[in-house]
Protein backbone atom coordinates (compact mmCIF):
# COMPACT_ATOMS: atom_id res chain seq x y z
CA UNK A 1 0.00 0.00 0.00
CA UNK A 2 1.22 3.74 -0.57
CA UNK A 3 2.06 5.96 1.58
CA UNK A 4 -0.75 7.10 4.13
CA UNK A 5 -3.04 10.28 3.15
CA UNK A 6 -1.69 12.10 6.51
CA UNK A 7 -4.88 14.36 7.72
CA UNK A 8 -3.31 15.63 10.82
CA UNK A 9 -4.12 18.86 11.07
CA UNK A 10 -7.14 19.02 9.02
CA UNK A 11 -10.53 19.54 10.19
CA UNK A 12 -13.81 18.77 9.62
CA UNK A 13 -15.66 18.33 7.29
CA UNK A 14 -12.38 18.69 4.83
CA UNK A 15 -10.44 15.20 6.07
CA UNK A 16 -13.47 13.79 5.14
CA UNK A 17 -13.66 15.33 1.27
CA UNK A 18 -10.21 14.60 0.96
CA UNK A 19 -10.55 10.55 2.06
CA UNK A 20 -13.48 10.89 -0.41
CA UNK A 21 -11.82 12.54 -3.25
CA UNK A 22 -8.70 9.67 -3.16
CA UNK A 23 -11.22 6.75 -2.81
CA UNK A 24 -13.19 8.04 -5.72
CA UNK A 25 -11.10 7.05 -9.04
CA UNK A 26 -10.23 4.10 -7.47
CA UNK A 27 -11.54 1.16 -7.87
CA UNK A 28 -14.63 -1.18 -5.58
CA UNK A 29 -12.37 -2.79 -3.27
CA UNK A 30 -9.37 -0.97 -3.40
CA UNK A 31 -7.77 0.34 0.13
CA UNK A 32 -6.33 3.68 1.64
CA UNK A 33 -4.64 4.35 4.77
CA UNK A 34 -5.13 7.58 6.18
CA UNK A 35 -4.03 9.11 9.58
CA UNK A 36 -6.81 11.32 11.56
CA UNK A 37 -6.78 13.14 14.62
CA UNK A 38 -8.29 12.01 17.50
CA UNK A 39 -11.60 13.83 19.14
CA UNK A 40 -14.22 15.19 15.99
CA UNK A 41 -12.20 13.81 13.16
CA UNK A 42 -12.27 10.30 14.25
CA UNK A 43 -15.57 10.51 15.24
CA UNK A 44 -17.02 12.05 11.61
CA UNK A 45 -14.59 10.73 9.05
CA UNK A 46 -15.63 7.09 9.53
CA UNK A 47 -19.17 7.25 10.34
CA UNK A 48 -19.75 9.41 7.16
CA UNK A 49 -17.31 6.69 4.72
CA UNK A 50 -19.65 3.88 6.82
CA UNK A 51 -22.77 6.06 5.39
CA UNK A 52 -21.40 5.84 2.22
CA UNK A 53 -21.06 2.66 1.69
CA UNK A 54 -17.25 2.44 2.26
CA UNK A 55 -15.88 -0.04 4.83
CA UNK A 56 -13.51 0.80 7.55
CA UNK A 57 -11.09 -2.01 8.16
CA UNK A 58 -8.86 -1.17 10.77
CA UNK A 59 -8.66 2.17 13.09
CA UNK A 60 -6.17 2.00 15.77
CA UNK A 61 -5.03 4.91 18.15
CA UNK A 62 -1.09 5.91 17.67
CA UNK A 63 0.27 8.97 19.66
CA UNK A 64 -2.10 11.78 19.30
CA UNK A 65 -4.24 10.46 16.31
CA UNK A 66 -5.10 7.23 14.54
CA UNK A 67 -4.54 5.18 11.46
CA UNK A 68 -7.99 4.46 9.16
CA UNK A 69 -7.72 1.60 6.57
CA UNK A 70 -10.76 1.97 4.32
CA UNK A 71 -12.12 0.22 1.54
CA UNK A 72 -13.80 1.65 -1.18
CA UNK A 73 -17.51 0.45 -1.62
CA UNK A 74 -19.45 0.42 -5.15
CA UNK A 75 -20.77 2.41 -6.86
CA UNK A 76 -23.00 5.14 -5.14
CA UNK A 77 -24.42 7.77 -5.66
CA UNK A 78 -23.01 10.80 -2.87
CA UNK A 79 -20.95 12.48 -5.50
CA UNK B 1 -71.83 38.13 25.83
CA UNK B 2 -68.79 35.81 25.78
CA UNK B 3 -67.95 34.89 29.83
CA UNK B 4 -64.57 34.98 31.18
CA UNK B 5 -64.06 30.84 31.34
CA UNK B 6 -65.16 30.30 27.33
CA UNK B 7 -62.13 33.33 26.31
CA UNK B 8 -59.68 31.58 28.76
CA UNK B 9 -60.32 27.87 26.74
CA UNK B 10 -59.75 29.31 23.48
CA UNK B 11 -56.50 31.55 24.40
CA UNK B 12 -57.93 34.62 25.60
CA UNK B 13 -56.29 35.88 29.20
CA UNK B 14 -57.11 38.93 31.11
CA UNK B 15 -54.01 41.24 31.22
CA UNK B 16 -53.69 43.94 34.32
CA UNK B 17 -54.77 46.47 32.12
CA UNK B 18 -58.55 47.32 32.08
CA UNK B 19 -60.07 45.51 29.45
CA UNK B 20 -57.34 44.77 27.68
CA UNK B 21 -56.71 40.92 26.81
CA UNK B 22 -53.80 38.81 25.64
CA UNK B 23 -54.54 35.86 22.35
CA UNK B 24 -52.88 32.81 22.92
CA UNK B 25 -51.37 31.58 19.72
CA UNK B 26 -50.90 28.22 19.36
CA UNK B 27 -47.16 27.57 16.47
CA UNK B 28 -47.82 23.95 15.58
CA UNK B 29 -43.77 22.17 16.49
CA UNK B 30 -42.81 25.91 16.75
CA UNK B 31 -42.91 26.62 13.16
CA UNK B 32 -43.98 29.21 10.97
CA UNK B 33 -44.10 30.23 7.65
CA UNK B 34 -42.83 34.05 6.85
CA UNK B 35 -46.16 34.58 5.32
CA UNK B 36 -47.86 33.56 8.91
CA UNK B 37 -45.38 35.79 10.35
CA UNK B 38 -45.90 38.45 8.24
CA UNK B 39 -49.91 38.07 8.94
CA UNK B 40 -49.60 38.16 11.95
CA UNK B 41 -47.80 41.03 12.60
CA UNK B 42 -50.29 42.76 10.93
CA UNK B 43 -52.98 41.39 13.49
CA UNK B 44 -51.30 42.61 16.33
CA UNK B 45 -50.98 45.93 14.77
CA UNK B 46 -54.40 46.22 14.02
CA UNK B 47 -56.04 44.49 17.26
CA UNK B 48 -53.38 44.84 19.68
CA UNK B 49 -50.75 47.15 20.97
CA UNK B 50 -48.35 46.34 17.93
CA UNK B 51 -46.35 43.97 19.98
CA UNK B 52 -46.34 40.07 20.20
CA UNK B 53 -44.76 38.38 23.17
CA UNK B 54 -42.86 34.63 22.82
CA UNK B 55 -44.42 32.46 25.68
CA UNK B 56 -42.09 29.92 27.24
CA UNK B 57 -43.90 27.12 26.11
CA UNK B 58 -44.10 27.97 22.29
CA UNK B 59 -47.01 30.29 21.65
CA UNK B 60 -46.70 34.31 20.57
CA UNK B 61 -49.25 36.09 22.40
CA UNK B 62 -51.11 39.32 21.26
CA UNK B 63 -51.14 41.89 23.84
CA UNK B 64 -53.83 44.70 24.27
CA UNK B 65 -56.46 43.33 22.60
CA UNK B 66 -60.44 43.97 23.53
CA UNK B 67 -62.75 41.38 24.44
CA UNK B 68 -65.42 42.54 21.60
CA UNK B 69 -63.05 41.19 19.12
CA UNK B 70 -62.47 37.91 20.20
CA UNK B 71 -64.68 36.66 16.98
CA UNK B 72 -62.90 38.45 14.67
CA UNK B 73 -59.56 37.92 15.97
CA UNK B 74 -60.33 34.21 15.53
CA UNK B 75 -61.69 33.99 12.02
CA UNK B 76 -58.44 36.11 11.29
CA UNK B 77 -56.01 33.37 12.70
CA UNK B 78 -57.50 31.10 11.08
CA UNK B 79 -57.32 32.66 7.72
CA UNK B 80 -54.05 32.38 8.33
CA UNK B 81 -53.65 28.89 9.29
CA UNK B 82 -53.20 29.27 12.92
CA UNK B 83 -55.39 29.56 16.06
CA UNK B 84 -55.86 30.36 19.58
CA UNK B 85 -53.89 28.67 22.10
CA UNK B 86 -55.16 26.81 25.39
CA UNK B 87 -55.07 28.10 29.07
CA UNK B 88 -56.99 26.38 32.21
CA UNK B 89 -57.28 22.71 33.09
CA UNK B 90 -56.97 21.59 29.69
CA UNK B 91 -54.42 19.45 27.44
CA UNK B 92 -52.00 22.14 26.44
CA UNK B 93 -50.00 22.47 23.38
CA UNK B 94 -47.20 19.78 22.76
CA UNK B 95 -43.41 21.87 23.12
CA UNK B 96 -41.03 19.72 20.57
CA UNK B 97 -37.98 20.23 19.22
CA UNK B 98 -36.92 20.63 15.52
CA UNK B 99 -35.49 16.98 15.86
CA UNK B 100 -34.47 14.44 13.23
CA UNK B 101 -35.68 16.99 10.38
CA UNK B 102 -33.11 19.45 10.52
CA UNK B 103 -31.08 19.17 14.06
CA UNK B 104 -27.78 17.08 13.35
CA UNK B 105 -28.45 15.28 16.93
CA UNK B 106 -31.87 14.27 16.65
CA UNK B 107 -32.97 10.97 16.48
CA UNK B 108 -36.58 11.35 15.63
CA UNK B 109 -38.99 12.64 13.69
CA UNK B 110 -40.48 14.65 16.81
CA UNK B 111 -43.16 16.84 14.89
CA UNK B 112 -44.81 13.33 13.54
CA UNK B 113 -45.08 12.35 17.37
CA UNK B 114 -46.30 16.12 18.35
CA UNK B 115 -48.87 15.98 15.56
CA UNK B 116 -50.51 12.96 16.56
CA UNK B 117 -50.61 14.20 19.95
CA UNK B 118 -51.90 17.27 19.23
CA UNK B 119 -54.70 15.08 16.65
CA UNK B 120 -55.77 13.26 19.41
CA UNK B 121 -56.31 15.31 22.18
CA UNK B 122 -55.10 18.87 22.33
CA UNK B 123 -57.40 21.64 24.08
CA UNK B 124 -59.59 18.18 25.63
CA UNK B 125 -61.50 19.99 28.45
CA UNK B 126 -62.89 18.57 31.93
CA UNK B 127 -59.44 17.87 33.12
CA UNK B 128 -58.33 18.01 37.03
CA UNK B 129 -55.58 20.64 36.04
CA UNK B 130 -53.76 21.66 33.36
CA UNK B 131 -51.96 18.20 31.34
CA UNK B 132 -48.81 19.31 29.31
CA UNK B 133 -46.46 17.00 27.02
CA UNK B 134 -43.33 17.84 25.69
CA UNK B 135 -41.40 15.83 22.35
CA UNK B 136 -37.32 15.80 22.79
CA UNK B 137 -35.37 14.03 19.70
CA UNK B 138 -32.75 13.19 21.73
CA UNK B 139 -31.43 12.76 25.50
CA UNK B 140 -30.08 16.62 24.54
CA UNK B 141 -33.44 17.25 26.01
CA UNK B 142 -34.33 20.74 24.80
CA UNK B 143 -37.85 19.96 24.75
CA UNK B 144 -37.65 19.19 28.69
CA UNK B 145 -39.70 15.79 28.47
CA UNK B 146 -38.63 15.53 31.95
CA UNK B 147 -40.49 18.54 32.81
CA UNK B 148 -44.20 18.06 31.99
CA UNK B 149 -46.87 15.46 32.57
CA UNK B 150 -45.84 13.28 29.71
CA UNK B 151 -42.88 13.98 28.30
CA UNK B 152 -41.31 11.82 25.27
CA UNK B 153 -37.14 11.55 24.69
CA UNK B 154 -36.05 10.43 21.02
CA UNK B 155 -33.93 7.16 21.77
CA UNK B 156 -31.68 4.61 20.11
CA UNK B 157 -30.29 1.36 22.06
CA UNK B 158 -27.63 -0.33 21.04
CA UNK B 159 -26.38 -3.57 21.08
CA UNK B 160 -22.97 -5.16 19.95
CA UNK B 161 -23.63 -8.21 18.01
CA UNK B 162 -21.45 -7.93 15.01
CA UNK B 163 -24.49 -8.60 12.83
CA UNK B 164 -23.54 -5.88 10.68
CA UNK B 165 -20.15 -5.89 10.27
CA UNK B 166 -17.13 -7.45 12.40
CA UNK B 167 -15.84 -5.33 15.28
CA UNK B 168 -12.20 -4.01 14.50
CA UNK B 169 -11.51 -2.98 17.74
CA UNK B 170 -10.59 0.76 17.39
CA UNK B 171 -12.10 1.34 20.44
CA UNK B 172 -14.14 4.67 19.48
CA UNK B 173 -17.30 4.13 20.56
CA UNK B 174 -16.08 4.00 23.98
CA UNK B 175 -14.44 7.21 23.18
CA UNK B 176 -17.22 8.68 22.20
CA UNK B 177 -19.95 7.95 24.61
CA UNK B 178 -21.51 10.51 26.59
CA UNK B 179 -22.20 8.44 29.67
CA UNK B 180 -19.27 6.15 30.38
CA UNK B 181 -21.72 3.31 29.50
CA UNK B 182 -18.95 1.38 27.28
CA UNK B 183 -15.64 -0.79 28.46
CA UNK B 184 -13.33 -2.35 25.90
CA UNK B 185 -12.40 -5.74 26.98
CA UNK B 186 -8.92 -7.08 26.74
CA UNK B 187 -9.43 -7.92 23.45
CA UNK B 188 -10.14 -4.04 22.86
CA UNK B 189 -14.02 -4.55 22.20
CA UNK B 190 -17.06 -3.25 23.72
CA UNK B 191 -18.69 -4.29 26.69
CA UNK B 192 -22.33 -1.89 26.88
CA UNK B 193 -23.79 -1.55 30.30
CA UNK B 194 -27.42 -0.27 29.32
CA UNK B 195 -27.81 0.82 32.75
CA UNK B 196 -25.77 3.31 32.80
CA UNK B 197 -26.80 3.85 28.61
CA UNK B 198 -28.83 7.03 27.91
CA UNK B 199 -29.74 5.66 24.38
CA UNK B 200 -28.37 8.50 22.52
CA UNK B 201 -26.95 6.24 19.55
CA UNK B 202 -23.57 7.85 19.54
CA UNK B 203 -21.96 4.83 19.39
CA UNK B 204 -24.09 3.29 17.02
CA UNK B 205 -23.26 6.41 14.41
CA UNK B 206 -19.92 6.20 15.17
CA UNK B 207 -19.28 2.79 14.95
CA UNK B 208 -17.39 2.76 11.69
CA UNK B 209 -18.08 -1.33 10.28
CA UNK B 210 -21.67 -1.26 12.11
CA UNK B 211 -21.03 -4.11 14.89
CA UNK B 212 -22.50 -1.74 17.35
CA UNK B 213 -25.89 -1.18 16.07
CA UNK B 214 -29.43 -0.04 16.80
CA UNK B 215 -31.54 -2.63 18.61
CA UNK B 216 -34.71 -0.49 19.66
CA UNK B 217 -35.46 3.02 18.01
CA UNK B 218 -38.16 4.81 19.55
CA UNK B 219 -38.89 6.72 22.49
CA UNK B 220 -37.93 6.61 25.72
CA UNK B 221 -41.30 7.74 28.30
CA UNK B 222 -41.66 10.36 31.28
CA UNK B 223 -44.07 10.34 33.84
CA UNK B 224 -45.43 13.32 36.43
CA UNK B 225 -42.58 15.95 36.05
CA UNK B 226 -44.22 19.93 36.01
CA UNK B 227 -42.89 23.20 37.00
CA UNK B 228 -45.23 25.47 38.66
CA UNK B 229 -44.92 26.11 42.94
CA UNK B 230 -43.58 22.25 43.11
CA UNK B 231 -41.03 21.60 40.36
CA UNK B 232 -40.50 17.69 40.18
CA UNK B 233 -38.54 16.34 37.55
CA UNK B 234 -40.61 13.06 35.79
CA UNK B 235 -40.27 9.31 36.35
CA UNK B 236 -38.62 7.69 33.68
CA UNK B 237 -41.17 4.61 32.80
CA UNK B 238 -38.58 2.45 31.51
CA UNK B 239 -38.23 0.85 27.97
CA UNK B 240 -38.07 2.49 24.51
CA UNK B 241 -41.41 2.62 22.31
CA UNK B 242 -43.34 3.09 18.93
CA UNK B 243 -44.55 6.10 17.71
CA UNK B 244 -48.01 4.58 17.47
CA UNK B 245 -47.35 3.10 21.68
CA UNK B 246 -46.44 6.97 22.74
CA UNK B 247 -49.30 8.25 21.67
CA UNK B 248 -51.46 5.44 23.13
CA UNK B 249 -49.51 5.46 26.48
CA UNK B 250 -49.82 9.69 26.53
CA UNK B 251 -53.81 9.27 26.04
CA UNK B 252 -54.71 6.33 28.84
CA UNK B 253 -52.28 8.30 31.36
CA UNK B 254 -54.28 11.34 30.58
CA UNK B 255 -57.17 9.41 31.21
CA UNK B 256 -56.00 7.98 34.39
CA UNK B 257 -55.10 11.35 35.77
CA UNK B 258 -59.19 12.15 35.04
CA UNK B 259 -60.45 9.22 37.09
CA UNK B 260 -58.03 9.13 39.75
CA UNK B 261 -57.36 13.24 40.54
CA UNK B 262 -59.06 14.51 43.84
CA UNK B 263 -60.00 17.74 42.71
CA UNK B 264 -57.96 20.15 41.23
CA UNK B 265 -54.59 18.15 40.77
CA UNK B 266 -51.44 17.59 38.63
CA UNK B 267 -50.56 14.48 37.34
CA UNK B 268 -47.69 14.22 39.64
CA UNK B 269 -49.32 14.43 42.89
CA UNK B 270 -51.96 11.70 41.41
CA UNK B 271 -49.06 9.61 40.41
CA UNK B 272 -47.06 10.33 44.03
CA UNK B 273 -50.14 9.70 46.20
CA UNK B 274 -51.17 5.88 44.51
CA UNK B 275 -47.50 5.29 43.58
CA UNK B 276 -46.26 4.92 40.01
CA UNK B 277 -46.31 0.98 39.52
CA UNK B 278 -50.24 1.93 40.67
CA UNK B 279 -50.49 4.46 38.14
CA UNK B 280 -48.99 2.38 35.49
CA UNK B 281 -51.12 -0.38 35.99
CA UNK B 282 -54.46 1.45 34.78
CA UNK B 283 -52.16 3.15 32.00
CA UNK B 284 -50.79 -0.33 30.22
CA UNK B 285 -53.08 -2.92 31.91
Amino acid sequence: MSEPIDLRGVSCPANYVRVRLALEPLPEGAEVEVLLDAGQPVLNVPRSLKDDGDRVLALEAEEGHYRMRVRRGGSRDVW
Amino acid sequence: MIDESTLKGGGFLKLRQKDRWAVRVRVPNGDMSVEQLAALAALARRFGDGEIHLSVRQSLEMRGVRIEQFEEIKAALEHIGLGPGVCGPRARNTVVCPGALTCRRGLNNTTELADRLTERFYAREGLPHKFKTAVSGCPASCAKPQGNDVGFMGAVEPVFDEVEGACIACGVCAGVCPTGAITLDAQGRPVINLEKCDRDGECVSACPTGAIRASKHGWRVFLGGNFGRHPALAYEVGGVISTEEAVEFAERALEAFQRHAQGRERLRVVVDRMGLDAFLKEVRP
